[in-house]
């Protein structure tokens, strides 16, 4: 039972751990981006999408899981980046209010998502979510230590190691110094010479095709394909912002964090209450939210604290 | 670094600020941003419904104007819903929660409406009195529900853009837990409530979108002589403008921050209070839809202008209308082509604002540099990795 509901809980918590790594990606290089809902909606379209191309390609027969991976992988990402393209362009470029622009693409990316989504064959979606649920097929054999490690899809095992990846790119390489410095005073970097305008680009660009996997994995993986209009992206999509400021802009503290709030996305399922109570806890991962955000605020420490230059646009000419 | 090898390097484009643009030159470039995102839109509504540009035009302007009345509501409704951000926004409080606010509000008189039914039903008087316990229940939730965050905003600083987000989603599950009560566990939703004896219920001249609509304007009027004409609301412009400022001049900004806030949530308890009593007796987890988020971005856009506010209501509720009836005529499922279609026009406005606010200059093959002074900013393409000024 236990096993069950941590098994769970990291497979929830995936969807909000692609979300946080590409958010938290976006923050370092000093632009908040409220687009991840969207984002994410572009990026489970996109996979669908990816999904379709692979049938029309390969045809209907046996499913070959790589191609279908990589195909769905590569949608998913570009649509996203897409996404993401356009809020830098209107933001570090055009020089766009943050929030607003956002908002903007929150509007269109969720609505896109279901206004082209409701148009599509859902059936391929649950067969190729079939192929991809389980990486590899010895777990049963490990008993509960397989249960827990090993009987996740691909892209569970992508979320914790681009997590790592990040952590060490942010923490280790001159790269990640960079962006660092960039997101805290784009003035500063800029006189060290550093190219602010390419590393927010490339941030926002590969922070969004991140988040995007995010929804390619709820609709492929997490939910079986098979809820993909009903989706909720939307509120997984905040809830992932929500997890950065938890995490405190560190990737590996976002690992955990993820499972936490996919363990309170599932608990009510487990509480063995009534169909009403259930409405009523499914408000759990909201409030704990809200109570993050206040301890967060009210502990205030040092270490918490957001990329000083965090969702103010940076004017070359008003240094 | 070595200078002299450093090549002084032109960018492509510069771009400076504007300040002598006419008003019209403005208002053109924003109408033709527009125009251009609204013939993309159909132009993609036309690729998916695989209709004729005709018949989804002639669908587009039948949907929009077959109820004229109703129009005009949801018109109303997403300026009141602007209304009630607008306070906060010009304090620079990102008020994202007005769905939630609305839907407590709306839920808390549903639920004295549905349990206060026979005291409501023994005369006239005391239908009017529930009515009035109706109101105040829903400006009471309303205001509770905008004010939480301000409070912890006011004294913590807690981020307030995702704390009224997650008090959206709160309420809405409040919503379908108590619509499931009401419900008594049968279904999901009580659907509309005291249907037989409509008591509870405002009845309106004329039609049931007469009241709303009145309502709202007179809000709207109050808002914009709140805003321009008092010192609460100087006082809030103030705070937004430089919280500094405003603390120099001894002004109490965490009084001021909650007045504010206790103003938005009043009128999204009016909303809700309309929504229950006159619109739609009955109350479930996307009344609101994405009401809050679009009110949002009409306020900014219109740059919290009531007028142009409530003319980009009305131009939204237009195309939001029109475009749920070319999706029912297509059978498209679902009418989320609003949403893209509100999408691609605030895209497009937002890329207006740059060529408003800025003027672009294309540098052919010149070795003088411009006036330092002038240049507000450079293309990232054309950006060199240093700059150094050589004089």
């Amino acid at each position: 039972m236990f096993a069950s509901f941590l098994t769970g809980a990291v497979a929830m918590g995936v969807v909000y751990l692609f979300g946080c790594i590409g958010e938290t990606l976006i923050e370092k290089a000093g632009n908040l981006n409220l687009g991840i809902p969207g984002i994410m909606s572009l990026g489970a379209l996109g996979g669908a999408i990816g999904v379709n191309l692979y049938f029309a390609i390969f045809g209907t027969g046996d499913i070959i899981g790589i191609f279908l991976m990589i195909i769905a992988i590569i949608m998913s990402g570009l649509f996203a980046a897409l996404g993401g393209l356009l809020y830098a362009f209107l933001t570090v470029t055009l020089q766009a209010n943050q929030n607003v622009t956002g908002l903007v693409l929150t509007t269109f990316g969720v609505g896109f998502m279901k206004f082209i989504g409701s148009s599509m064959d859902q059936s391929l979606l649950t067969r190729a979510s079939r192929s991809i649920k389980t990486l590899f097929t010895f777990y049963e054999d490990l008993g509960v230590f397989g249960q827990l490690f090993f009987s996740y899809g691909f892209l569970v095992y992508l979320a914790f190691i681009l997590a790592i990846t990040l952590h060490f790119v942010l923490k280790k390489t001159k790269v990640g110094l960079f962006l660092r410095s960039v997101g805290e005073s784009p003035q500063t970097a800029d006189a060290q010479g550093i190219n602010v305008t390419v590393y927010k680009y490339s941030a926002i660009l590969i922070g969004s095709a991140i988040a995007g996997l995010g929804g390619l994995y709820y609709v492929m993986d997490r939910s079986g394909g098979t809820t993909f209009v009903e989706a909720n992206i939307e509120a997984f999509g905040w809830l992932s912002v929500a997890l950065v400021i938890f995490s405190m802009w560190k990737p590996t503290i976002g690992m955990v964090g993820s499972i936490i709030f996919g363990g309170l996305t599932i608990l009510p399922n487990y509480l063995g209450i009534s169909n009403v109570q259930l409405k009523l806890f499914a408000m759990l991962p909201y409030i704990f939210t809200v109570i993050v955000l206040i301890v967060t605020s009210i502990l205030d420490a040092k270490t918490s604290k957001p990329p000083q230059g965090l969702g103010i646009n940076y004017f070359r000419e008003e240094r | 670094m070595n200078k002299e090898n450093k090549k002084v390097h032109t960018p492509l484009f510069t771009t400076f600020k504007r300040f002598d643009m006419p008003k019209w030159q403005g208002i053109l470039i924003r109408v033709g941003a527009i125009a251009i995102s609204i013939i993309i839109s159909l132009i993609i509504a036309m690729i998916v419904c695989q209709g004729k540009p005709i018949d989804i035009a002639k669908f587009f302007f039948e949907g929009a104007t077959i109820r004229p009345w109703k129009l005009f509501l949801d018109a109303a409704i997403l300026l009141g819903f602007g209304m009630a951000i607008l306070p906060a926004f010009k304090m620079r409080y990102w008020n994202m929660g007005a769905n939630g606010q609305v839907l407590v509000g709306s839920l808390v008189s549903i639920i004295i409406m549905f349990y206060l039914k026979d005291f409501g039903m023994k005369s006239g008087f005391n239908n009017f009195l529930l009515l009035v316990f109706m109101f105040a229940g829903s400006l009471l939730a309303s205001i509770i529900w905008a004010v939480i965050p301000a409070i912890f905003k006011t004294f913590f600083g807690t981020n307030e853009t995702l704390f009224t987000l997650m008090m959206n989603y709160i309420a809405s599950a409040l919503v379908a837990y108590v619509n499931y009560v009401l419900a008594k566990g049968a279904k999901e939703s009580p659907g509309v409530i005291n249907m037989d004896t409509q008591t509870g219920w405002l009845h309106s001249p004329i039609n049931e979108y007469f009241i709303p609509i009145v309502v709202i304007i007179l809000v709207a009027v109050f808002i914009h002589i709140y805003m321009t004409k008092t010192k609460h609301g100087y006082e809030a412009i103030v705070l937004g403008d430089s919280i500094n400022t405003a603390r120099y001049v001894g002004m109490n900004t965490k009084k001021i921050m909650i007045r504010t806030l206790i103003l938005s949530g009043a009128i999204c308890g009016i909303i809700g209070f309309l929504f229950t009593s006159v619109i739609n007796h009955s109350i479930n987890t996307t009344t609101c839809g994405s009401l809050g988020f679009t009110a949002v971005l009409i306020a900014w856009l219109s740059n919290f202008n009531p007028l142009i506010m409530a003319l980009v209501s009305f131009a939204l509720a237009f195309l939001t209308l029109g475009t749920s009836k070319i999706t029912a005529s297509y059978q498209l499922g679902s009418n989320n082509l609003s949403s893209v279609i509100i999408g691609l026009i605030f895209f497009s406005i937002l890329i207006s604002e740059f060529f408003i606010r800025y003027k672009v200059k294309i540098n052919i093959k010149r070795k003088e540099k411009e006036e330092p002074q002038k240049v507000e900013k450079v293309e990232p393409q054309e950006i060199e990795t240093v700059k150094e000024e050589v004089k």
